[in-house]
């Protein structure tokens, strides 16, 4: 289907315009420290000439606009600048971390849709039965309970009361998996270490679900009303009419209406779980972004911070954009403004 | 006989109480056979099809009577049994040919489901033979059509389809409720015509379910007039039709506008 | 319809059927959580505060080992998990309220001047939320945090600076809704000024949402305060909040699990019973709402 020109053009525009002022919005924020931002960086030991190097080398004793001119060159060229703590370049620390968290998120997103699709679909044709009611409940708990709770309730059931699963790290230290796509449970599988993947496997359970519990809940909810209203339409009584079998009718005929409006959701969930597998991170020791920003909080590492900070708002843009490219790609019917 | 509703009662459950839709609804139909069910909107003309076909919506059901089809009591007969009678032995046109049909298939796979099902062909035939029931209901590009979606067909393409949907596996029975009414005139007009036509081709009976008692006149033998979930008058339809006996059928009759009225008396000289 | 009886009308039919066991259980909830904080110092046996070393780790009084005294048990540093829980209310409570004042008070004046208005002013406001919005919550509040340094008055900040586009958001769609109704355009032709029409006609219309906003922003905003004093960014030190006694608690887990799941239950029931009062006014009120975060 051919997208309207002009709507495209607009919508990048948008997505420019917001790329810059994340950009402006990141400087202002680390400008407006109280006090010397210099100073919150360093050690209380730290000499006079230790601190004038380090403000010097940040280019906090230029003019403020040369400051920013240079931050946005910085910023598009992805030179963050050296962490304090570890003495690297940001960015590449960011980019070695950002696999296990895009991991994270992405498998909470497939257990997600796997899980939700079916308990919507149940409670769509149940809907009333006690089945449906069970499911609504849980789905409002699942709703309301923010990820960090959750994250909490399963290291205490299963962690330290049942030993079931692993609540810390990404895979048995004993497992050497040779990094190839970052993707922990990929390379395994492609090295032909199983033994590998079960642990990998394991450990990614807990969190992944503590994840995936809110966006369960909203599938949920969603998929339940798009296919009651689905499961009135006429198409599905000429389906009935013509003596299909009921399972046909709804995992075929049904779902995939049904599903349009869900999958435009998933898109906006994804930056969602992004900011909520910050804190699952901690909580889980997932050495992603998210345990990254908590080393920079703790040690007040300006630099690794803001580079965090940009990546993340980054990669919520670009999904905005790519989210709204590909619905209206799916949804020829969409009114394009 | 074909089919020999007997008593047919229907409620409808609310949260708070069932209400009675249908009260003892009663005719019959014969082999071959056009019947008009004819009655204004709300008159339960469409529950007492979706009854025979036993798809009544989730609140609603068969609460007493029988459907006798083929000497068979369909009511209280399994699911199992019920869906193998559907498509095949009974079938329905509905009233709005574009929400009749899934958006998001193709006309290719929502029409050889019912071939595959209900015989022995395999995807090729029927696709070969879906081609054939489409030139029978005057589409020409078949072969383009069936590689296409609905909102891709206009309002009357739909419908020729859904036809063909219809008497696909040569049912006895077709339901056709108000199959013209979402269509123009010029439209309505040929829909008529093909459905006449393919019934008289496949010896088909039909259940003509409309609100329009001259658009009846026009295709049925026996117009059966249905008024507040009853059967009010049943007979021979130039008799429903110039001697009606029920208050209720001269009130439809006399709804219809009088040229138009002329017109047909005129037309229907020319044809007899 | 005069905006008088469109707001009374409103009102009404949201106060007919608005008693839904949602509603009540969250009322009920909001009720004990606001009274708890208003009355710790009457409710809490001990300072919260008040360290006995030799008492640490007494387990509630029904469990084998426990003190009268100390009915839900003591911590690691033998301070009264009651008195902790009863004045960690307090924090929760103060959080919610302030929090959400500011941040109803920003989005709500955004919402109505770019609903209002519309074009540029609508453009330019609608711009800035989506660059706030691109910050994901919790790393904007960590970031703040990392600037403005720990404590109650700056995750109250925090959260100010983070959340007021929720309610920028569903107020503009409100007001674009309300301001194309009959009463609205009478005024407009009769001259009235736009302060007036926007204060006086629109406010008061968009308040049964303001309502539910306000109710599910508690439950972020004391979320919030829990997540950040969690992972100890919250609070400072010493001052009792559910989420360094969970944190706190999960520490000595092993020696005793009361210390965890006190704070846990109640933070539990408080954001569930927030969520299901929102919920169910907006089942009652505005059905169409969707619930975004």
């Amino acid at each position: 289907m051919p997208v309207s020109s002009t709507y495209l053009l607009r919508r990048l525009l948008y997505m420019i315009i917001s790329i810059i002022g994340v950009s402006v919005f990141g400087f202002i924020l680390f400008r407006i420290v109280p006090g010397d931002p210099v100073l919150m960086m360093v050690s209380p030991t730290a000499s006079l000439e230790d601190i004038e190097a380090l403000r010097h080398q940040l280019g906090f004793d230029r003019p403020l606009y040369i400051q920013y001119v240079n931050w946005f060159r910085d910023f598009l060229s992805g030179s963050f600048g050296t962490s304090i703590r570890y003495n690297t370049d940001v960015l590449e620390l960011v980019t070695s971390r950002l696999p296990a968290t895009l991991e994270l998120v992405i498998v909470s997103i497939l257990v997600a849709f796997v899980i939700g699709v079916l308990i919507g679909v149940i409670s769509a044709v149940k809907s009333g039965s006690w089945a449906d009611r069970i499911l609504t409940g849980f789905s409002f708990l699942g709703f309301s309970l923010p990820h960090f709770l959750w994250g909490i309730v399963f290291i205490v059931i299963f962690g330290a009361i049942a030993h079931l699963l692993p609540v810390s790290g990404r895979i048995d230290i004993d497992f050497e998996v040779t990094p190839i796509t970052g993707f922990i449970l990929i390379d395994s599988l492609v090295s032909g270490n199983l033994a590998a993947f079960k642990s990998a496997l394991a450990h990614i359970a807990l969190p992944a679900i503590s994840l995936a519990l809110s966006l369960i809940a909203i599938l949920h909810r969603t998929l339940k009303s798009s296919m009651l209203d689905v499961l009135g339409e006429d198409y599905i009584f000429t389906d009935r009419m013509k003596g299909l079998p009921e399972r046909k009718i709804i995992f075929e005929r049904a779902l995939r209406n049904a599903l349009i409006p869900t999958i435009t959701i998933l898109g906006v969930q994804f930056t969602f779980l992004m900011g909520g597998s910050i804190i699952i991170e901690y909580i889980f020791g997932w050495p992603g972004m998210g345990t990254l920003l908590f080393t920079a909080v703790q040690y007040k590492d300006l630099p690794l911070l803001q580079g965090i900070v940009m990546v993340y708002a980054l990669i919520v843009v670009l999904t905005n954009f790519l989210v709204d490219l590909t619905y209206t790609i799916i949804n020829p019917k969409i009114e394009l403004r | 006989m074909l089919l020999k509703v007997q008593d047919l009662k229907v409620s409808f459950a609310t949260p708070k109480r069932m209400i009675p839709t249908l009260h003892r609804v009663s005719f019959d139909l014969d082999y071959g056979e056009v019947l008009g069910l004819v009655g204004e909107s709300g008159t339960g003309k469409s529950i007492t099809g979706k009854s025979i076909l036993r798809l009544l919506p989730p609140n609603g059901m068969i609460t007493g009577g029988k459907i006798l089809f083929k000497k068979r009591d369909l009511v209280g007969l399994r699911e199992s049994e019920m869906r193998k009678i559907r498509g095949k032995e009974i079938s329905a046109v509905q009233q709005d040919p574009l929400s009749s049909l899934n958006p998001a298939f193709r006309i290719k796979d929502q029409m050889t489901d019912i071939l595959t099902l209900h015989t022995d062909m395999s995807e090729k035939e029927a696709e070969e033979h879906v081609i054939q029931l489409l030139n029978q209901v005057g589409i020409k590009d078949a072969r383009s059509v069936i590689n296409k979606y609905p909102h891709q067909l206009s309002g009357g393409m739909c419908q020729r389809v859904m036809i063909a949907i219809a008497f696909s596996c040569s049912p006895s029975l077709v339901i056709a409720d108000e199959p013209t009414t979402a269509l123009d005139v010029i439209t309505q007009a040929l829909v008529i015509e093909l459905m006449k036509r393919m019934q008289e081709e496949n010896n088909t009976s039909i259940i003509f379910i409309t609100h329009d008692i001259s658009l009846a006149s026009k295709i049925c033998e026996r117009i059966a007039v249905m008024h507040k979930g009853e059967v009010v008058e049943i007979g021979k339809t130039e008799e429903v039709l110039f001697n009606p006996k029920h208050e209720y059928t001269r009130l439809l009759i006399n709804s219809i506008p009088k040229i138009e009225k002329e017109i047909r008396t005129i037309f229907n000289g020319v044809e007899t | 319809m005069s905006s008088e009886e469109f707001i009374t009308e409103s009102l009404f039919e949201g106060f007919k059927s608005i008693l839904s066991i949602k509603v009540i259980f969250g009322l009920i909830v909001l009720i004990i959580l606001f009274s708890t904080a208003i009355l710790a110092p009457v409710i809490s046996p001990f300072d919260p505060n008040e360290q006995r070393l030799n008492e640490a780790y007494k387990p509630p009084f029904w469990v084998k080992g426990g003190d009268k005294n100390y009915i839900l048990g003591t911590d690691s540093l033998g301070r009264d998990i009651f008195s902790r829980l009863v004045y960690g209310a307090r924090v929760a409570a103060v959080v919610a309220v302030v929090a959400t004042i500011l941040t109803a008070i920003t989005g709500i004046l955004v919402g109505l001047l770019s609903g209002f208005f519309g074009g540029k002013v609508d453009q330019i406001f609608m711009r800035l939320v989506d660059i706030w919005m691109s910050f994901p919550p919790v790393l904007f509040a960590l970031a703040l945090i990392a600037i403005l340094g720990v404590g109650l008055k700056n995750v109250i900040l925090a959260i100010a600076i983070i959340d007021w586009t929720r309610f920028a958001r569903v107020v503009r769609a409100e007001v674009i809704n309300i301001k194309e109704k009959d009463f609205i355009l009478a005024d407009k032709a009769v001259g009235m000024s736009n302060t007036h029409i926007i204060f006086r006609e629109i406010l008061p219309n968009t308040i049964p949402i303001i309502i539910i906003l306000a109710t599910l922003e508690m439950s972020i905003a004391i979320t919030v305060e829990i997540l950040l004093s969690y992972v100890g960014l919250g609070v400072k030190a010493f001052t009792p909040s559910w989420g360094s006694m969970i944190s706190e608690g999960l520490a000595y887990f092993r020696i005793g699990w009361w210390g965890m799941l006190f704070p846990m239950l109640a933070t539990i029931v408080v954001i569930l019973g927030l969520n299901s009062l929102g919920d169910g006014l907006r089942e009652k009120i505005d059905p169409r709402l969707s619930l975004m975060r």
